[in-house]
């Protein structure tokens, strides 16, 4: 009993520990990147080449003061960055590292994904209730509706590979590319996913959320030192998540050579910074539109032309 | 603590946040906690080795239908006080409910293992003994399928699909999906009235095009010769 406790408890903190670190450096690749394609140096004072750029700013936000408003509803805003936070946890549990490195290996793994991640608009919408204040609630309303949207498109591509690879087992899905990566016979559908992951993680340019121009900052305005922290960790959790899903339901995994698998890991985070930098923001009405009106008969397309060849194929 | 405590545990949980959303004067109170009551049957389901089952029922109710409840409530401005009067009729639940965890708790305490069915029915043979040969009578008539025994004999999707929902169990399948149509084309029945009135009153200021091009000069404009007094 203890036993299992303790070696649970050091499994997952050797995954918790490597995901911040991850995390860390992740928002440093992203200012230098953005840097780059502006002509500019990006952060480059603390630590050799702003390498520990990160590090001061955990510590900086740790350090600052935490401010609840007076009229917040005070259980929920200390409750929804942990939400937040803990689903971009539990998220990687099923994700596997290596061969036999994985945290769980449950059979119906892509459905526990698509689960979870579902779950993970609460923290959002939670926190601009919460906060009782008019911008943070107006954001936190329309990043919901974002997320649940374009949730709908996302599954059913996702659905379309699982009836491709014949599972829901993440590691049978990357045992089945062997010969062929899922990106070739599924091209289309990796489009409209990479796109509706975008919108997922509410990356620029469907990042109406923190519309920084009309909301200030969205959701999380009211939320100051450690609340935002973890917000921002969960955030961008999600996105390290999105861009190695990407990578193993379309390039092969990441599993197999490992330097390999960082490279496509690390690719589809240049790709998420890479559309930042270039594109301009949505309006939110065509958003919407994009989401329900294009997307989605998208994928319903790509779905049943996915089913119609496994079918004729058998 | 076995399997059973563990689910007998779960559902006094959900017992105690159902009494929480009776009670709670905020609306999102309520949601919260009933969304604590699907985390707490996705658990029950987790416990006895369906998992596949469990993340839907979390993806469908948690991840679709509560979002709507919990949008619907925050946009609405609802009135404290008439929550609290209309509250007033749900006492008796209560009541019944406070029951409910006082003999769940019990049955935790005095045994931990929950009855199987043979024993249920030989019991109430005990109890009833002026009936003879109910135990006979019980097993003859009551046949039902154990769904579970058919879930955990096959745990794989593909086998799921195949045997239970598009084989044995398709006309069950067949009669949700019926309901569930029945639900949408009712809403819009009941909602058309509705519609069509709002039309009506749009049609009087509507232009219409078609007889304004079919007027004719030669009918439209009359000359009256007036006779001059």
């Amino acid at each position: 009993m203890l036993r299992t406790i303790l070696e649970g408890g050091l499994k997952s903190l050797i995954v918790i520990i490597g995901l911040l670190i991850a995390v860390a450096f992740a928002t440093l690749f992203e200012r230098k990147v953005m840097a780059a394609m502006q002509k500019r140096r990006g952060p480059n004072v603390v630590g050799i080449v702003g390498l520990l750029q990160p590090l001061a700013d955990g510590l900086k936000l740790v350090l600052k003061e935490t401010i609840i408003p007076i009229v917040a509803d005070k259980v929920i805003y200390a409750i929804a960055p942990i939400i937040t936070f803990t689903i971009s946890l539990v998220l990687w549990s099923v994700i596997a590292i290596g061969v036999n490195s994985v945290f769980a290996s449950i059979n119906s793994g892509v459905i526990f994904i698509l689960a979870m991640s579902s779950i993970g608009v609460y923290g959002i919408i939670l926190a601009g209730w919460a906060s009782n204040s008019k911008y943070a609630f107006l954001g936190g309303l329309r990043s919901a509706a974002q997320m649940v949207s374009y949730e709908v498109a996302l599954g059913l591509i996702i659905l379309s590979i699982i009836t491709y690879a014949g599972t829901v087992n993440i590691q049978e899905i990357t045992e089945n590319q062997e010969k062929i990566w899922f990106v070739i016979p599924l091209l289309p559908g990796f489009l409209l996913a990479f796109i509706s992951a975008l919108a997922e993680t509410n990356r620029p340019p469907f990042d109406l959320p923190e519309a920084e121009a009309e909301l200030v900052s969205g959701y999380n305005v009211e939320y100051s030192s450690t609340g935002f922290a973890l917000f921002f960790l969960g955030e961008y959790a999600n996105i390290i998540l999105m861009s190695v899903l990407l990578a193993i339901f379309f390039f092969g995994g990441i599993i197999k050579s490992k330097v390999l698998g960082a490279l496509k890991g690390v690719s589809m985070l240049f790709s998420f910074i890479w559309v930042r930098a270039t594109l301009p923001r949505f309006r939110y009405d065509q958003l919407m539109y994009l989401g329900w009106k294009v997307l989605l008969p998208f994928a319903l397309l790509i779905y049943v032309s996915a089913a119609s060849i496994v079918l004729s194929i058998k | 603590m076995g399997t059973t405590g563990l689910i007998l545990l779960v559902l006094g949980i959900v017992i105690i946040c159902t009494l929480v959303i009776l009670r709670s004067v905020n609306p999102i109170y309520s949601i919260l906690n009933l969304i604590l009551i699907y985390g707490c049957y996705a658990s029950i389901l987790l416990t006895v080795e369906m998992e596949f089952l469990a993340c839907i029922y979390i993806l469908v109710n948690v991840g679709a239908i509560a979002v709507l409840f919990l949008f619907i409530v925050m946009m609405i401005n609802i009135n404290i006080v008439e929550i609290q009067e209309t509250m007033r009729k749900y006492n008796i639940y209560m009541f019944v409910g406070i029951i409910a965890v006082i003999g769940i708790i019990g049955i935790i305490i005095t045994n931990n293992e929950l009855r199987i069915k043979e024993d249920v029915i030989k019991e109430i043979g005990l109890i009833i003994p002026t009936v003879n040969n109910i135990e006979g009578i019980l097993k003859t008539t009551i046949q039902y399928t154990d769904m579970y025994e058919l879930f955990i004999e096959t745990s794989d999707i593909r086998n799921m699909g195949s045997n239970v929902i598009y084989g044995t169990h398709s006309i069950w399948f067949i009669m949700a999906c019926i309901i569930l149509l029945i639900g949408m084309v009712g809403v819009i029945y009941i909602t058309e009235d509705l519609i069509i009135e709002k039309r009506k009153l749009n049609e009087r200021r509507r232009q219409d095009i078609n007889s304004q091009v079919l007027r004719d000069y030669q009918e439209t404009i009359k000359n009256y010769s007036i006779k001059k007094n």
